[in-house]
């Protein structure tokens, strides 16, 4: 005697593998298709003109011709990826060594964590200013501040690394005397790899807003400043282009990295 | 199993996974007061029997009844128990405690009346305005036994309910879940890992095969009531865990060849 | 170490630190911190440089500045825009996320867009916000929100798959309804993540406002500071950047206690 008779509560039955006849991953497509086709119908309404929205095939076309640009792969893409991978490269760098150094010395850890944690709720890119007066325009700046804002996200990351080391393999390292450098070697590093990557990852994508909020704002060249320019010069298809290049470039490499670093999240194997 | 309809009847109870066939057929009865284990390998099905019991799953063939109705769904006098325990972090033992008569509908004073006595019962009486964090793993399943008692049911299904204490906690806790189950004469289908808990507790020990699980044997439990500290050096009690794992032991060993299942 | 609190009273009482912890976490980053500043004072100092300020100096030049009517009216004017913002972000990004959330199914089919438009560097799509809707304030609270909401959204989402499944099968064996279920044991699972998210959203937002003043130029700390490089004023600068750091710390430190009595109340 069932008390409301009316079957399994329906929060409790399994995910449905489709809703109306589809899986998810259709509808995945649905709701993408339905975004552009709001844009496309936006483009095309009377009340926009083309120096507000373009319809996406010219946005398309823009970029194509754009990707044929020898000047624009050149000065804006070929400068920002630098910029992108050179920060990126020194993030980590530092990011990695900052974290093995507060793992090693309590005292340090201690000193810095507080600042560690609110590092992201402070606006860091404030930074930006300070470091274009002293350095003046052009890449150091930009490599300097996009660093510093991927930097912090490795070194926390990398700090969870080093600190999920499981006790029991500490120990064992101990009783087969790997110490110091062998002990970052063999038991630290591998340990962290999966934690470390996410903070890669992270770091990446920051790396990439950072530089090109910095080249948006205030700079001579790069991806950032083309938009900004083309925005100035009302060329907004070139904008939307360029836009749709950037958009495609973040995902790409994203995606890209996320593959690479996938080979050493172990967790995952 | 003759004469009076039994609690619960359980006929040729089946559960598909997909390709995979995880119970069954089951044949079970419990009568009304009747405490009876499932032992078994894991990965056997023995918490799908529970849960198909329960209301929570659905069977793929067979019957299930308690009462003499089908099981459509969770069942008013039937209460279960998890493994870990399902008390609310956010609320006071007092409140966890009134959790399911709050599903119910009962008023707010009366229902805090109830679990305060209740609470008071199973030996938690000054840790009722307590959080349940801040309760060792025993005290947090006497919560969940307290919960259970709130509705009164008829048939207790306990789904390896001392699985994550430890070893003297278990013993400690099954001497208060007998305590309580014989207060309130209900039913019980216990699930368990421990031979010697399962001879301990129940009046019918049944042991399930490797999966798909079905019954490969029965053993009746005649150990007199209320069960003593010395129950399990009785001979009665010896020869049962002995006969009980002499039916598992081949299923454990070749869970041991196997992948974790 | 702490007070073991099994079996002593009230929830929520403080753990009893000894003086030696204390100053174990208090001292070391309040030595760093005097240090950083020690070594800029020397630095300023040595370098005898009329573009490089010493700390006094930027501390006196951002006084200055607050007693500027006009200046202030920017500061009001960010905080005004960071208020709004944000809290449109965290509010709008915790409905829709519960609201996706319930469902698994349509919480996987709707993150990955989600996640890939978080890749995105936000700030190259400023300009079509601009477009549609104008220089002044409305297109920078709208950016703002945009860059708040869309980490909230995903923060939610994490906390929603999160609900634990034996708290469901609890409220199932007692046959709870959808609309309690949800009241009674879904938001309360969620309180942590909403809080953890309300933290995090906080330091995005601004970024994403700050950047946009920065760009758009007509009022609010960021134009502030970008003035102020034309201008090579550093003290100023520096002025303002202690500034934006004061006014980020104090709603920072009171969202972290937030989420710490979140997870202490509501979490496992």
């Amino acid at each position: 005697m069932s008390a409301r008779g009316r079957g399994i509560p329906r929060y409790l039955r399994p995910m449905p593998k489709r809703v109306l006849g589809l899986p998810k991953i259709v509808w995945t497509i649905v709701v993408l298709i339905v975004l552009l086709g709001i844009v496309e119908g936006v483009a095309h309404s009377p009340a926009v003109t083309r120096f507000e929205l373009v319809p996406i095939e010219t946005m398309v076309r823009q970029a194509i011709s754009l990707l044929g640009n020898g000047s624009f792969l050149k000065d804006a893409l070929l400068h920002s990826s630098l910029m992108i991978l050179v920060s990126f490269a020194l993030a980590s760098v530092v990011g990695i060594l900052i974290a093995l150094v507060m793992h090693a010395f309590g005292v340090v850890r201690r000193a810095l964590n507080p600042f560690l944690s609110v590092y992201y709720s402070v606006p860091t890119f404030a930074l930006y200013p300070i470091v274009v007066v002293i350095f003046g325009t052009g890449a150091v700046p930009i490599v300097i501040t996009a660093s510093a804002f991927a930097v912090i996200s490795v070194t926390v990351k990398g700090l969870e690394g080093f600190d999920s080391v499981p006790v029991v393999i500490d120990k064992l390292g101990r009783s087969l005397e790997l110490t110091g450098m062998k002990r970052v070697r063999t038991i630290l590093l591998p340990a962290a790899l999966p934690d470390v990557a996410a903070g890669l990852k992270l770091a990446f994508g920051y790396s990439i807003i950072a530089v090109l909020a910095t080249e948006f704002i205030l700079a001579t060249q790069g991806l950032g400043w083309y938009i900004s320019n083309e925005y100035d010069e009302f060329q907004i298809a070139g904008m939307y282009g360029a836009i749709l290049i950037v958009a495609a470039l973040a995902l790409l490499a994203n995606a890209g990295l996320g593959a690479v670093l996938r080979r050493f999240d172990w967790r995952r194997w | 199993m003759a004469g009076p309809r039994a609690l619960v009847q359980v006929r040729g109870a089946e559960r598909h996974f997909g390709a995979i066939h995880a119970l069954g057929p089951i044949d079970l009865d419990i009568a009304d007061g009747e405490f009876v284990s499932v032992v078994g390998p894991s990965g056997c099905g023995k918490s799908t029997l529970l849960e198909l019991l329960g209301g929570l799953q659905e069977a793929d063939g067979g019957t299930l009844e308690i009462d003499g109705q089908p099981v459509d769904g969770p069942r008013q006098s039937t209460a279960i128990i998890f493994q870990e325990s399902a008390t609310l972090p956010w609320r006071t033992v007092t409140d966890n405690v009134a959790f399911a008569l709050e599903a119910r509908g009962v008023g707010r004073a009366e229902r805090r009346r109830a679990a305060r006595e209740l609470v008071e019962r199973v030996g938690l009486g000054h840790f009722g305005d307590h959080y349940p964090s801040q309760l060792s793993g025993g005290m947090r399943q006497r919560v969940a036994l307290a919960r259970c008692l709130s509705t009164s049911p008829t048939l207790l299904l306990a789904d390896e309910p001392f699985g994550a204490l430890d070893e003297q906690t278990r013993l400690l806790m099954s001497y208060e879940l007998l305590r309580v189950v014989s207060e309130l004469g209900c039913g019980v289908l216990f699930i368990t890992h421990s031979i010697q808990e399962a001879v301990l507790v129940s009046d019918r020990v049944i042991c399930l095969s490797a999966r798909p699980g079905r019954i490969l044997d029965e053993v009746r439990i005649d150990l007199p009531r209320p069960r003593g500290e010395h129950a399990l050096a009785q001979p009665a009690a010896v020869a049962a865990i002995d006969r009980i794992w002499g039916t598992l032991r081949s299923e454990a060993s070749a869970a041991m060849q196997g992948p974790e299942t | 170490m702490s007070v073991s609190n099994l079996g002593s009273g009230r929830a929520g009482r403080r753990h009893i630190m000894s003086a030696r912890m204390l100053a174990n976490t208090v001292l070391p980053p309040v030595a760093l911190a005097v240090l950083v500043i020690a070594a800029w004072w020397v630095a300023a100092d040595a370098a005898h440089s009329t573009v490089f300020p010493a700390p006094l100096e930027s501390i006196t030049s951002l006084f200055d500045n607050l007693r500027l009517t006009e200046f202030d009216s920017s500061v009001i004017a960010t905080l005004e825009l960071l208020a709004e913002s944000y809290l449109a972000a965290v509010v709008v990004g915790a409905i829709i996320g519960v609201l996706i959330g319930i469902s698994k199914f349509w919480t996987d089919a709707v993150s990955p867009i989600i996640y890939a438009a978080n890749s995105l560097p936000k700030i190259v799509l400023f300009p079509v916000f601009l477009i549609f809707l104008g220089i002044g304030e409305p297109s920078r609270v709208a950016f703002a929100f945009v860059s708040g909401v869309m980490p909230m959204l995903l923060i939610v989402l994490e906390g929603a798959a999160a609900v634990k499944l034996v708290h469901l099968k609890l409220a199932a064996s007692l046959n709870m309804s959808y609309p309690a279920l949800i009241r009674k044991i879904v938001l309360p699972s969620m309180v942590p993540s909403l809080a953890t998210g309300a933290r995090l959203t906080f330091g995005l937002t601004f970024v994403g406002l700050l950047v946009v003043e920065m760009f758009a130029g007509t009022g609010g700390l960021g134009y502030e500071l970008l003035h102020n490089v034309t201008l090579v004023r550093l003290q100023d600068i520096l002025g303002d950047v202690v500034l934006i750091v004061v006014i980020s710390l104090v709603p920072t430190f009171f969202l972290r206690w937030l989420e710490g009595r979140a997870r202490a109340r509501f979490g496992a």
